[in-house]
Parts: C-alpha cells; sequence; structure tokens
C-alpha cells in the first residue's frame, strides 16, 4: 500500500492511497469465489459457474463491491501509518471503481485533532467578577410573592367589573375559520387578569366584564406560539364570565410565616429563611459566572484550531435535541427554519465547548487531575439521593448506557475547572 | 430465411461451457428447418470465423403437467458448431 499524505488545511489532510494490484486482484478474487458458491444461473448448477461467465455477468457488482471492500481495509491501515489522530468520518472522493489486474488508487480527506499547545493553564486573569445589583430586593420580591402565593380568593359583588389583578372565571370557546381547535375551550378556568400567563390580549379582553356577561373577541397568535396549529392566525374567542374574585393578599406578620411552614415561629424566622436563601442562591450565581469567566480565560489564552466537524457534531446535537423538545407539532418548513436559527446561534457555545473538551483531557493529564471510581459512585449516591432513586440502581442504569464515562467527564471537567480557579491570577482565597 | 432467423440464441450451460474450452465447439439453439449447411454458413457470415464441423440434433420438449391439463414445450434444433482453431465467438452478450 502506497500513501502519501497531503495538507489541505490546518487541521485537513489529504490521503491518496494506492492499492497494489495484487491486493486488487485477491479482492476480486475472494469477491468470485464468495459469488460463485451462491451464484445460481440457468444452464449451470450452483457453485459450477465458470469464472469467465460469472465476470460477463457480475462485473459491474463486483468492481462496487471490491471499492468497498479495499477502503474498508486500506483506509483506516493508511490513517494509522500516516499517524493521524482524526476527528471525523474520512470522507471519500469519488473514484473509478477498481479493475483487475491494475493497481487502484482513491482519495480521502480527513479532519485531524488539533496540536493543543497549554500556554497558559495556572495564573489566568479572571478579572473581578461581580453580580449585577438587583433592581429590586429580592427579598422583598420573595416575600411578595409568598403573599400571593397565600392569598385569599374572595368573591367580589355582582356588580364589580373585572379589571387587573382580578382572577377570572370564565368558560370560552375558541375557533379558527369557523372551527374549534384543541385547547381552544374550556369551562370555568381561572385567569388572573394582567399575570400575562394566558395568550396576549386574553386578559385584557376580559376587563370591564360583570359577572353573567359575555363576549367574543379576536386573538391573533404570535408566530412563535407553542402551538403550532394556532401560531400566526387569528382565532376568536366567545367568553362567558361566570365568576370573579379579588385577591386578598395576607399581611407579612407571623401568621403567615407559620401558615409557610411549621418550621418557622414569627415572620423574622421566615424572613431569615428567605435571606439565607437569596444569599446562597447569589452566591451559586457568583461562582457559576467564575467558572465561566475562567473557562472563558482558558480559551483565550491558549487559542489552537478548532476541527469544523467536531464544532457541526455538537451544533448538530443541541440543534436535535431542541427539535424534540418542540416535538412535531410544528409543520416541517417552520422546523427547518427554526433549526436554521438554532444553528446559528448555537456556533459560539458548540466552539467553546469543543475546545473546552479537548482541553480539559490534556489539562488533567498534565496536572495529574484524576477522578477516582469513589468519587464517581458518590456522586451517583448525591444524584440518588436527590432523585430519591437507589444509588446501586442508579448506578446500574448509568451502566447500562454508558452514563458512568459521562458522569466522570463531567466531574473531570468540574475538577479541572477548580483547578484554574484555584490557581487563577487575581484569586485570594 | 435469413441468418437471424437460423440461428436463434446461444446455448450456455456447463455442458456447452465445457466443449467450448475443450473442443472450440460452440452450440446454438436454431430454427428447426434449418440444415447444417445453411447453419454453417450463417455463422460464419455472422461471427467472421470459419466452421469445420456442425452436428444437429432435434430436442423434443418435455412434457409439463399443469394440474389436470397435460401440455408440451416446444420441440428445437440444437446445432454444436465447431469452429476452426483459433477462432471465437463472443457470445454470451446478453446472456
Amino acid at each position: 500500500m502506497n500513501l502519501n499524505v497531503e495538507e489541505t488545511g490546518p487541521l485537513e489532510r489529504r490521503l491518496q492511497v494506492e492499492v497494489p494490484t495484487s491486493e486488487v486482484d485477491r479482492a476480486f478474487d475472494d469477491f468470485y469465489r464468495e459469488l460463485r458458491r451462491s451464484a445460481q444461473l440457468k444452464g449451470f448448477r450452483k457453485g459450477r459457474v465458470p469464472r469467465a461467465i460469472l465476470e460477463r455477468r457480475f462485473g459491474q457488482e463486483a468492481r462496487g463491491e471490491v471499492l468497498q471492500t479495499l477502503i474498508r481495509d486500506t483506509l483506516f491501515r493508511a490513517i494509522e501509518q500516516a499517524e493521524l489522530d482524526i476527528v471525523s468520518e474520512p470522507r471519500l472522493d469519488p473514484e473509478d471503481a477498481p479493475t483487475q489486474g491494475a493497481s487502484f488508487s482513491y482519495r480521502a480527506t480527513v479532519e485531524i485533532l488539533p496540536e493543543i499547545e497549554l500556554r497558559q493553564v495556572e495564573d489566568l486573569k479572571l478579572g473581578a467578577v461581580e453580580l449585577p445589583e438587583p433592581e429590586t430586593d429580592p427579598v422583598e420580591d420573595q416575600l411578595q410573592e409568598l403573599r400571593e402565593r397565600w392569598a385569599d380568593l374572595i368573591e367580589e359583588a355582582e356588580d364589580v367589573a373585572a379589571a387587573e389583578g382580578h382572577v377570572a372565571i370564565v368558560d370560552f370557546e375558541g375557533s379558527l375559520d369557523g372551527q374549534s381547535f384543541e385547547g381552544g375551550s374550556g369551562t370555568e378556568v381561572s385567569f388572573e387578569i394582567g399575570s400575562g400567563r394566558a395568550v396576549a390580549g386574553f386578559e385584557q379582553a376580559l376587563v370591564g366584564l360583570c359577572v353573567g356577561e359575555g363576549k367574543t373577541f379576536e386573538i391573533e397568535f404570535p408566530e412563535d406560539y407553542g402551538a403550532g396549529e394556532v401560531a400566526g392566525r387569528t382565532a376568536e374567542f366567545k367568553v362567558e364570565l361566570r365568576g370573579l374574585k379579588r385577591k386578598q393578599l395576607p399581611e407579612l406578620d407571623d401568621e403567615l410565616a407559620k401558615d409557610v411552614s411549621e418550621e418557622f415561629e414569627t415572620f423574622a424566622d421566615l424572613r431569615a429563611e428567605v435571606e439565607r436563601r437569596v444569599e446562597a442562591e447569589r452566591g451559586q450565581e457568583l461562582q457559576r459566572l467564575r467558572r465561566e469567566r475562567a473557562i472563558e480565560a482558558l480559551i483565550a489564552a491558549n487559542p489552537f484550531p478548532l476541527p469544523e466537524s467536531l464544532v457541526q457534531a455538537q451544533i448538530e446535537n443541541l440543534v436535535h435535541r431542541m427539535l424534540q423538545q418542540v416535538g412535531d407539532s410544528l409543520p416541517q418548513e417552520r422546523r427547518e427554519e427554526m433549526a436554521g436559527r438554532w444553528r446559528e446561534e448555537a456556533r459560539e457555545g458548540a466552539e467553546r465547548n469543543t475546545a473546552l473538551g479537548l482541553m480539559i483531557p490534556r489539562i488533567a493529564e498534565s496536572r495529574e487531575i484524576q477522578v477516582d471510581d469513589a468519587e464517581v459512585d458518590a456522586h451517583i449516591g448525591e444524584i440518588a439521593e436527590r432523585q430519591g432513586h437507589s444509588a446501586t440502581e442508579l448506578k446500574r442504569v448509568y451502566q447500562e448506557q454508558d452514563g458512568v464515562e459521562r458522569l466522570r467527564a463531567g466531574l473531570l471537567e468540574e475538577k479541572v475547572i477548580d483547578f484554574l480557579l484555584s490557581k487563577a491570577a487575581d484569586e485570594e482565597d | 430465411m435469413n441468418d437471424h432467423q437460423i440461428l436463434q440464441r446461444p446455448i450456455v450451460t456447463e455442458k456447452s461451457t465445457i466443449e467450448r474450452e475443450t473442443d472450440n465447439v460452440v452450440t446454438f439453439a436454431v430454427h428447426p428447418d434449418a440444415n447444417k449447411i445453411e447453419i454453417k454458413r450463417a455463422v460464419e457470415r455472422l461471427f467472421d470465423v470459419s466452421v469445420v464441423d456442425v452436428r444437429t440434433s432435434r430436442v423434443q420438449g418435455k412434457k409439463k403437467r399443469v394440474g389436470r391439463f397435460l401440455g408440451r414445450r416446444s420441440s428445437w434444433k440444437k446445432a454444436r458448431v465447431k469452429l476452426r482453431v483459433g477462432d471465437h465467438i463472443e457470445f454470451f452478450e446478453g446472456v
């Protein structure tokens, strides 16, 4: 086998492989021997058809078959011989099929792993990482939310007209061009006017109605509305107001605290708990930002060309998952349009993931960071506890789906980033 | 009767292949009324070869029963044509 490697790009190599005549002929011999055993031709007993006749009859098939055999047998040998770390399926340039009694050469293009030089891993400059100050006090917001959740609903007098803040109980019937549609109708459904949970315009249309009154109006569904059938279309709704309730918010007092949980004696207890949670959340968010910053800094400090096929694979993977979430409620063209947009949006993240994914093992290796089985088990234990499964059961499931290696990779990534943070230039603690 | 009516189709079987390889004899199905001389001329004209010998035989159609009906396949005439040493006919096309 003769091999010639040509550099066609930073990460692209073109292999020119020449298979000698003897190997080509052997492949043909193998093919015809196999064929002879199974071929059935009129005038001949099975297994007795002369090769010359088989060649006449199956020459084209033989060449196609031998083409595949030869490529299968030689391509990976060639890649090994050229000492290339390939990251993509080799792309074959179309070739004429081999012929008997002649050597056969073909070309294949592969993408290889980039040379990763870890220039700077320690002493990365992260810069100051700060959370934006919230515009409103998150503690107050949370308490307000609690009040909303524990609010009492009080029946309004009959002659009060629906307004912002009311909970309206309505029967409604929607139609598209006179046809009712799925999810378009309901009886005694509660809508909080102004909550924005119903499609835009629906809640507002209820304003001004008194109990017992009805109304017909049109709603234009936005293009990207979740339920595919109505997206971008105008539906007619007939509603009748069946009841109207007002929210009575409880006072922020010991009473509310006790309602929320038995753990709390006084309102001060509740407030303290809320403060603690808000603080913890901010802490986590800050940590997340710092890790993200560390990754950014690492990638910026150690540039190397990214194999496009890996980036593409990342993008496709993501888009595929997103499409699955959308389900097939949307028409095909809409799906494709969305997929196209997502592909563009996903590129940056995909490049980051690809770069990080390639660097993590290198860093781990050179800095001797490892994840041992006990750590994986401990992690599985944590997940099991959180989800309320038994740890051994969960581990079995992971093992069946190759999940353990993924977990291990995830843990390794975490550890490496921890390492980056601990060695970062402006990290005090 | 023209040459194409005389030579109806080549016969390619294990037996005919062996004869071709060992004795340079090719086999045709021919018109039942064609005689050896006509066959010889037809082969020489169509394939540009010299014919040394022609041996013919009449092949009786096999009796075949389909349900309760007895039928018979057509009888035909076989001609084994010996070519001069060194001459060949590429008659496998379309087999």
